[in-house]
């Protein structure tokens, strides 16, 4: 397929960017005359400057080798990726004090096979730095989580 | 004005032990402060009044200024070693910093942090007794149009710090600029890209930004590459005290750098309304400039964490300076110290130098002593630290997403940077593999506020006719002369024969 | 995952145990319901600066008369205080969520500015511990010397005003239109910003509270020409300057403002037995000794006022015709 010779992780990134100046010129030019000024000033040479990078990224993609590693996502990354989105998750929906800990201990545990002591420490430790330290220590309350603040009114 | 105190209050200090024991106690706390991203000096400084609401104000004032002085000190340590910034102002630190602990050079890297430090300290101390006289003509000759034409300058190192690809630098750097804009605008008050949600109304997060672009990537990476933070094997690399001492050394090593770039942060730490977030940039950026090999630079130069970590505790001197004589705090750490000042019964302003020099020379000594006192409780642990870079990469990095996710939140304390933290990591990692240049990113997104705020001030006081203030000539004759000299180097590189690159 | 699920089991059968636990105290032992419980005291700030500093020597105070086990202070910044009144909103009403932002938030319901989600009627107020006249102070460097030079302006004059959409801003605003003034007012000067401005001899003066310019004005950088309000020496008040019935409507409202400094109030919706305890501790604390000993040394003027006479001097500031409201929205918005 012809997208494919030219579909790669660059040429991704560069149309990414070229995508976020484009849309943010665009969005301005809804804005008040002397609101938009700063952001059409920026905006629109950025876009040109993304759609020289993207033409540039095709013509590479074009003659480089389609084994190329660097193209497109390993295992290892995306196994990462999801980590970092169930840390995320996690945190959002339940706060740092009780998502924290089971976060570190199924990452060390479950995700890289630590052993259950290394694993069971670890999590002990976050949740006394976390509550321990921040909430009870300094009195600065962490974020209690999304979810938690809905189960409590 | 009374200089025969100078030494009495510096015999005063030594003199007691109980005062000894406050700046021991104070400089570790202020450290700790620093070092967890999104904490801050200035909630340390908050915590602990209530604890020096007792204390006679000579205690008082030196506990706190301590505190103070050393919290970017701190700052540097996760910089350097996971890419997280503890506050805002290392963040420069990351660029080289990180590099180093990759190359397995984390002792040298931290060695280097803790001498600028305290080198910038010392010379922030000093600087203010040499400039005490000449205080108010030159805090006076920075109106809004040399902010401008400051934050221009700032802005025109993105093209100098975009490495390999100028055009990918640059992209990167308006995208810096375009975040900025995503706020409220400061001249109509409209909702600028932010699409009714409140926590984007004050612009977005320096820290959350810096944590999405290096600490998030760099972990991603490290769970990818395995292994430890520092890629060299244990043997082979080197975390001792020797390493540590080899990275002070660099300091003095590159003493004309050092002593530049400490200058340069008292003078911008002087001028209130500029912030160190901007000090620690255009001093990084001085030292890419002034490089005879710029390309070392983002791949573990010493001097690209010697130029931010000087400037980042020198400035604290110099923004003492406005704080206490004209009672105009010279940055927001420095608006709630005078707070605490006024609590202990000091009372800044004009006055100041009439009657009470005596807690000025106090100050001046407290600030510089927790500087020295800071590097020599760091050089104790930072083989520790250092240690750490071998750590296996498995068993740090959920402690390292959690301190990120940590200071998102922190910050400012708003969930929602948080989410917006999960998309500028997933950017900053694709920008890390496909090698565009993040720094400048970080840059535009600092000085983009500045530059637009003081333009709009500008052309409400003066109209276009600000560009013809002498101070502002003078700016923008210091622009073109870096252009210039960039554009010079570039094009010398290129016509040198193929032969003399080899070298 | 199934780890992850047995977790969530628990978690939600333990926060229901948790729940039935506080019922069951509630009902038993109201009249000390405070005793031993925390308490969240929501700053709409970061820690640092005025807000701040007022919520947590208060709390200090709050603490011992409601005999609770701790006074949190929550910072919750952002959006020019908006942030932290829409999270005090829709915090849980059970007494132990209380909050301070700035009065200024009554020009953003009255203008119905976006992302606002309250009313400021309904909360339940607790008090104010500060509030003081605004005065408009010239620098010595400015050719306006008196309030008669500056309503014979012939060139608008430049004032210096905090951000737009903040309330200085808009108090500003709405003294220009009030009294007709010819001005130029840029934004974005905050904290002292204003006065190094004014040193520098750029822009000429400056709207705001009394008790800010005192240091500027002990140093000899300017003076004040025009208070409103309050009384200061040989200066004329604004309310004596506004010549319609509609001028001093607006004057008014800036003085009502002024007056409401450093308020504080509770979610909609707590229970009275709690609003009045709250109110009595608060009461309590800023009449305490210790803490106007310590607000003296502190530079923190104390102007107190309690509960219902606060929530009356609110819902009076919110009480205007729609003539009026139509030109505050067009005094405030006029820069657009």
């Amino acid at each position: 397929m012809r997208i494919d010779a030219i579909w790669n992780g660059r040429v991704a990134t560069a149309l990414a960017m070229l995508l976020i100046f484009l849309s943010m010129s665009l969005l301005a030019l809804g804005f008040p005359e002397k609101a938009r000024l700063m952001p059409l000033l920026v905006g629109v040479p950025g876009t040109l400057l993304g759609l020289i990078q993207l033409v540039s990224e095709i013509r590479h993609a074009r003659q480089e080798s389609a084994d190329d590693p660097d193209i497109r996502l390993t295992s290892a990354e995306r196994s990462m990726f999801v980590w970092i989105f169930l840390f995320f998750v996690g945190v959002l929906g339940f706060g740092f004090s009780y998502a924290a800990p089971v976060l570190v201990f199924s990452f060390l545990y479950v995700g890289r096979k630590e052993s259950l002591k290394i694993a069971v420490i670890s999590a002990a430790a976050t949740w006394a730095v976390l509550f321990g330290f921040f909430e009870k220590g300094f009195e600065i309350p962490l974020f209690p989580g999304l979810i938690v603040e809905w189960l409590l009114g | 004005m009374d200089l025969g105190g100078i030494f009495d209050a510096l015999l005063t200090i030594v003199s007691s032990p109980y005062h000894i024991f406050l700046l021991l106690i104070a400089v570790p706390i202020g450290m700790f402060f620093g070092a967890i991203p999104g904490l801050g000096g200035k909630l340390g400084i908050v915590l602990a009044i209530p604890f020096v609401f007792g204390m006679d104000a000579t205690a008082g004032a030196l506990f706190l200024i301590a505190m103070h002085s050393v919290v970017h000190t701190g700052g540097a340590v996760p910089s350097i070693l996971f890419g997280v910034p503890g506050t805002g102002p290392d963040a420069a630190t990351i660029v080289d910093g990180l590099p180093m602990t990759r190359n397995g050079e984390a002792g040298r890297a931290l060695g280097a942090a803790f001498g600028a430090s305290g080198l910038g300290g010392v010379i922030g101390g000093l600087f203010i007794l040499a400039v005490l006289p000449l205080l108010r003509p030159i805090v006076l000759a920075f109106s809004p149009a040399e902010f401008f034409l400051l934050a221009l300058f700032g802005i025109t190192l993105i093209a100098m710090l975009s490495g390999e690809s100028l055009i990918k630098g640059l992209m990167v750097g308006f995208l810096g600029l375009m975040m900025a804009f995503v706020t409220l605008d400061p001249q109509t008050g409209t909702q600028r890209y932010t699409f009714d949600l409140l926590f984007l109304w004050d612009g977005v997060d320096i820290i959350t930004a810096v944590l999405g672009m290096f600490a998030i990537p760099e972990m991603i990476a490290l769970g990818v590459a395995g292994g430890s933070m520092a890629r060299a094997d244990k043997a082979a690399g080197s975390y001792g005290l020797g390493s540590v001492f080899r990275g002070i050394g660099d300091v003095f090593r590159h003493w004309g750098l050092s002593l530049r770039t400490s200058l340069i942060g008292c003078f911008i730490g002087m001028i209130p309304g500029l912030g160190g977030d901007a000090a620690s940039w255009i001093c990084y950026g001085h030292a890419v400039q002034s490089s005879k090999t710029p390309e070392r630079f983002g791949e573990g130069a010493v001097e690209g964490v010697i130029a931010p970590e000087t400037a980042n505790n020198s400035k604290e001197g110099g923004s003492l300076l406005p704080t206490l004589f004209f009672a105009v705090p010279g940055s927001s750490g420095m608006a709630i110290l005078l707070g605490a000042f006024v609590m202990l019964g000091i009372q800044p302003g004009p006055g100041m130098a009439l009657s009470g020099m005596d807690i000025v020379w106090v100050l001046i000594w407290g600030l510089m002593l927790a500087n020295i006192i800071a590097v020599i409780m760091f050089i104790l642990v930072a083989p520790g630290l250092g240690y750490l870079s071998y750590v296996r990469g498995n068993l740090l990095i959920p402690f390292v997403l959690v301190l990120t996710f940590l200071g998102a939140f922190l910050s400012h304390r708003a969930w929602e940077n948080m989410v917006l933290l999960i998309f500028l990591g997933a950017l900053g990692y694709f920008l890390k593999k496909y090698h565009w240049p993040r720094p400048p990113f970080v840059i535009g997104l600092i000085l983009g506020p500045i530059a637009e705020d003081s333009f709009h001030k500008s052309m409400s006081l003066w109209g276009p006719a600000f560009l013809l203030r002498p101070g502002a000539l003078i700016m923008i004759g210091l622009i073109v002369l870096s252009i210039a000299y960039y554009i010079w180097g570039v094009v010398k590189n290129k016509k040198k024969p193929e032969w003399q690159h080899a070298d | 995952m199934e780890r992850l699920v047995s977790m969530m089991k628990k978690f939600t059968a333990l926060s229901a145990i948790v729940l039935l636990a506080a019922c069951g105290q509630e009902s038993v032992n109201e009249a000390d319901f405070y005793t031993g419980k925390d308490v969240s005291y929501i700053v709409a700030t970061n820690a640092g600066g005025g807000y701040d500093a007022y919520a947590r020597m208060i709390g200090n105070y709050l603490q011992k008369y409601l005999a609770a086990e701790n006074v949190i202070i929550r910072n919750v910044p952002g959006a020019g205080h908006i942030v932290g009144a829409n999270t005090l909103w829709r915090s849980k009403p059970d007494g132990l969520t209380i909050g301070t932002f700035n009065a200024g938030l009554i020009y953003g319901q009255l203008t119905g500015k976006d992302g606002l989600n309250f009313d400021l009627r309904e909360f339940e107020w607790i008090g104010k511990a500060a509030g003081e006249p605004r005065a408009i102070v010239v620098s010595d460097n400015c050719a306006i010397k008196s309030m008669a030079d500056l309503m014979a302006a012939g060139e608008p004059v430049k004032f210096g005003s905090a951000g737009i959409g903040s309330a200085s801003y808009s108090d500003m605003m709405l003294l220009a239109k009030a009294l007709d003034l010819n001005v130029n007012v840029i934004a974005g000067f905050d904290g002292t910003e204003g006065e190094m401005s004014m040193m520098r001899g750029e822009i000429c003066a400056i709207l705001g509270s009394t008790s800010s310019f005192q240091n500027f004005i002990d140093a000899g950088y300017g003076h004040f020409i025009l208070s409103i309000g309050g009384s200061l020496d040989g200066v004329p008040n604004a309310m004596d300057l506004a010549e319609s019935e509609q001028a001093r409507k607006l004057v008014a409202i800036i003085d009502s403002l002024a007056t409401l400094g450093r308020i504080s109030a509770a979610p909609p919706g707590t229970r009275k037995e709690r609003v009045e305890k709250m109110r009595a501790a608060y009461r309590a604390a800023l009449q305490d000794p210790a803490l106007l000993a310590e607000a003296g040394r502190t530079g923190r003027p104390i102007e107190p006022a309690y509960g219902d006479e606060v929530r009356q001097l609110v819902v009076d500031a919110l009480d205007q015709t729609p003539e009026t409201i139509e030109l505050i929205r067009k005094a405030i918005n006029g820069a657009q």
